[in-house]
C-alpha cells in the first residue's frame, strides 16, 4: 500500500535517522580533534603539527617527542576515550533499565566497592605483589562482588528496579564506611595513597590498561547494541515492554552484567570519575531522543568527548600541576549541567 | 476459538478467578466487565501468558497454550496493557515499529517501516508519525498503541481499559476502530471496559466477572439486568433500550 501520507511518514523517519547519524559523525570528528589537543597539552605544550607528524610516523620522529607522545600522553588520551565510552554507555543503559534519570554506572555501589577494594589492597601493601597489577585487580574483584550482591538481592524480587536501587544505596554506604575505617587506621603515607587513588586520575594509564579497558568496551558495547530495541521498548514502561514480548527480568540481568563488567574494568584502572556517566546520557538524549540504537553509542561518544575535554582542562587549569580529572569533571561539569537542565533547551533532532 | 476450561487465577493464596469456563470466537468482540478487583486485568494478563494460571486450561484453536513455549503463545497475542507513564520520548513511528520487535535490526528494514506507516495511516496518524508520543493527545496516543499491537498480526487482541482516559468522542472513535478491525481481521477481541453503555453499544457479547467469582455471559441485553447489576455492583439502576435497539443503563444510586 502506498499513499503520499505513508511515503511521507517513511521519508520523515529516514530523514530523522540520517540527521542522527550526521550528529554522531560530527561529534566523532570533534573527538578526533580533541584527542590531538589532549596529546598536545601538558607540561610541555607541543605544536599540533608535531603531534600529528609523530602520530603518523613514529619511526621518523624525534626521540623525545616520540617518548612524550607515544609513551606518556597517548595512553592517557586513549584512556580518557575508552573510560568515557564505558561510563557514558553504562550510564545511558542504567538510566533506561532503572527508569531513573538520576541513575549512573555508580548507582549500584560499584565505584564504592572498587574504592574499598583498592584501599584494602593499598593498606596491605599489595600483599607483596606488583601494585600496578594488584590494585586494579582488587578494585575489579570488589566491584564484581558488589554487582553479584545486587543480583542476589534483585533476584529475590524479580529484578525490580526499586529493590536494586535500594540495595545499591545500602552497598554504597557500607563500602564508604569500610573505606573510611581503612583510612582512619592507615598511616599518613598510606592514607594519602588511598586518597590519590580515589580521586580518579588518568595518570595511572598504561598501554596495558588501555588495551584491557578497550577490550571490555569492545565486548560489552556490541552486545548492548543487540538489545537496543528491547531497551527502547522499556521506555514505554515495563508492562508495555512485556506486552511486546520482552523478557524484562532477563534483559535487566544481561545488560547489568555487561555494564558492571565494563564499569568495573574502567574504574579499577582510573579510580572514580564522577559526572560522566550521569551527564553524557542526558546530553545525548537532548540530541537524539530515546531511540537506544542512537542513544547508547552517542552516550559513549559524548562520554569520551567530556572526559577528553576534562583531561585537557585538568592539564591547563594550574600550570605545571596535573589536577586529577575526577575533580575537574565534577567542578566544571556540574554547573554546566545545571544550566543546561534549568534552561530546558530543546536540541532534539 | 480461544477456550478457557476451569481456569483459576490467584495471587499467592488470594484467589481472584475460580473455575472459569468460556469460549471466545473469531471475529467476535467481547467486553469483559465487572467491578474493581473482580480479576479482569488479571485474566487478560493470564491470556497473554504473563500471569501463570493456578489451574485449568487455555486453548487456542484446540492447541493448549500453557504447554507451548511462551514465545509461541505470545506471538499469537496482541496485548495493550493499562499503563500510563510520564515522558516516553519516542516518536509515534518508533513506538509502532516496536510492534514488530522480533524482526527489527539496527537498520530498520524498508518493509517493516512501511508496515508501521500503513498501520498509522489507517487511523489517520501518518502525518504525525514523526512527532513525539508525549505531544500527542490521549486519543491519538491510544491509537498509536493500538496500531503497535496490530503490527504483531495477532489472532487474539487483548485491550485493557483502552478508553479510560479518553473523552466521549474519542471513546467512540476508538471503539469503532476496534470493532471494524475485529471484523475485518476475524480477530478474537477481548476488551476490558468499565462503561456498561459503551460495552452494550460495541460488544457482541459481555462477560461479567462477579465478586463472588461466578461469571455471567451473554448478549448485552441478557447480561445487563437490574437485579444482577444490583448484586454485582451494589447499585440501583434503570435499564432500557434506545431507538437503535441497544440497551442502556442509568445508575440511580449506590445501595448501602
Amino acid at each position: 500500500m502506498s499513499t503520499p501520507a505513508i511515503d511521507l511518514a517513511i521519508a520523515m523517519h529516514r530523514r530523522a535517522e540520517r540527521r542522527r547519524m550526521v550528529a554522531f559523525l560530527s561529534l566523532f570528528l570533534l573527538l578526533g580533534g580533541l584527542l590531538v589537543l589532549d596529546i598536545a597539552t601538558g607540561p610541555a605544550l607541543l605544536p599540533i603539527s608535531d603531534v600529528l607528524a609523530t602520530l603518523a610516523g613514529p619511526a621518523e620522529a624525534d626521540l623525545t617527542l616520540r617518548a612524550i607522545v607515544w609513551d606518556l600522553r597517548l595512553p592517557m588520551a586513549l584512556m580518557a576515550l575508552t573510560v568515557g565510552v564505558a561510563l557514558g554507555t553504562s550510564g545511558a543503559t542504567m538510566q533506561t533499565l532503572l527508569d531513573n534519570p538520576l541513575a549512573s554506572p555508580y548507582t549500584l555501589g560499584l565505584a564504592a566497592a572498587a574504592g574499598f577494594g583498592a584501599a584494602l589492597c593499598i593498606q596491605n601493601g599489595g600483599w607483596g605483589l606488583n601494585p600496578s597489577f594488584i590494585v586494579p585487580a582488587c578494585a575489579f574483584v570488589f566491584a564484581c562482588l558488589a554487582a553479584a550482591t545486587i543480583y542476589g538481592v534483585g533476584n529475590i524480587r524479580g529484578m525490580g528496579t526499586d529493590t536494586m536501587v535500594l540495595a545499591g544505596i545500602a552497598l554504597l554506604f557500607m563500602f564508604h564506611s569500610l573505606q573510611s575505617l581503612l583510612q582512619f587506621r592507615a598511616t599518613p603515607e598510606v592514607g594519602q595513597q588511598i586518597v590519590f587513588w580515589l580521586f580518579g586520575s588518568l595518570a595511572k594509564a598504561t598501554w596495558t590498561s588501555v588495551q584491557i579497558t578497550a577490550a571490555a568496551c569492545l565486548i560489552a558495547v556490541p552486545l548492548l547494541m543487540r538489545e537496543a530495541w528491547k531497551m527502547t521498548a522499556l521506555r514505554l514502561g515495563e508492562q508495555r515492554a512485556r506486552a511486546l514480548g520482552v523478557n524484562v527480568v532477563w534483559l535487566r540481568f544481561v545488560t547489568i552484567a555487561l555494564i558492571s563488567f565494563m564499569t568495573a574494568t574502567a574504574i579499577s584502572f582510573v579510580g572514580t570519575i564522577g559526572f560522566i556517566g550521569l551527564v553524557a546520557p542526558h546530553l545525548s538524549r537532548l540530541l537524539v531522543g530515546e531511540d537506544q540504537r542512537f542513544l547508547l553509542p552517542l552516550s559513549g561518544l559524548v562520554g569520551a568527548l567530556l572526559l577528553s575535554a576534562a583531561s585537557v582542562v585538568s592539564k591547563i587549569l594550574m600550570p605545571g600541576v596535573l589536577v586529577p580529572v575526577g575533580i575537574v569533571t565534577a567542578v566544571v561539569g556540574v554547573p554546566f549541567f545545571l544550566h543546561l537542565i534549568l534552561s530546558r533547551r530543546r536540541l532534539a533532532i | 476459538m480461544l477456550s478457557l476450561r476451569n481456569l483459576a487465577l490467584a495471587y499467592g493464596d488470594l484467589e481472584v478467578v475460580r473455575d472459569l469456563t468460556i469460549d471466545f470466537r473469531d471475529g467476535e468482540l467481547t467486553a469483559l466487565v465487572g467491578p474493581n478487583g473482580a480479576g479482569k486485568s488479571t485474566l487478560l494478563r493470564a491470556l497473554f501468558g504473563d500471569h501463570r494460571a493456578k489451574s485449568g486450561e487455555i486453548r487456542l484453536d484446540g492447541e493448549r497454550l500453557d504447554t507451548t513455549s511462551l514465545r509461541a503463545w505470545q506471538a499469537a497475542m496482541g496485548y495493550m496493557p493499562q499503563e500510563n507513564r510520564g515522558r516516553m520520548g519516542l516518536s509515534a513511528m518508533e513506538t509502532v515499529l516496536l510492534g514488530s520487535l522480533g524482526r527489527l535490526t539496527l537498520h530498520v528494514p524498508e518493509d517493516e517501516l512501511r508496515r508501521a506507516a500503513v498501520a498509522l495511516d489507517q487511523f489517520g496518524l501518518a502525518e504525525v508519525s514523526h512527532r513525539s508520543l508525549d505531544e500527542l493527545s490521549g486519543g491519538q496516543k491510544q491509537l498509536v498503541f493500538f496500531a503497535q499491537a496490530l503490527l504483531r498480526d495477532p489472532r487474539v487482541m487483548l485491550l485493557d481499559e483502552p478508553v479510560s482516559a479518553l473523552d466521549l468522542r474519542h471513546q467512540h472513535l476508538l471503539m469503532e476502530d476496534v470493532r471494524r478491525l475485529c471484523r475485518e481481521r476475524k480477530m478474537i477481541t477481548i476488551v476490558v471496559l468499565h462503561d456498561l453503555n459503551l460495552a452494550a453499544r460495541f460488544a457482541d457479547r459481555l462477560v461479567m466477572l462477579c465478586p463472588d467469582m461466578s461469571c455471567v455471559e451473554g448478549s448485552p441485553s441478557e447480561v445487563l439486568e437490574r437485579t444482577l447489576l444490583g448484586r454485582v455492583y451494589g447499585v440501583d439502576t434503570r435499564i432500557g433500550l434506545d431507538e437503535d435497539g441497544y440497551p442502556w443503563v442509568q445508575v440511580r444510586g449506590a445501595t448501602r
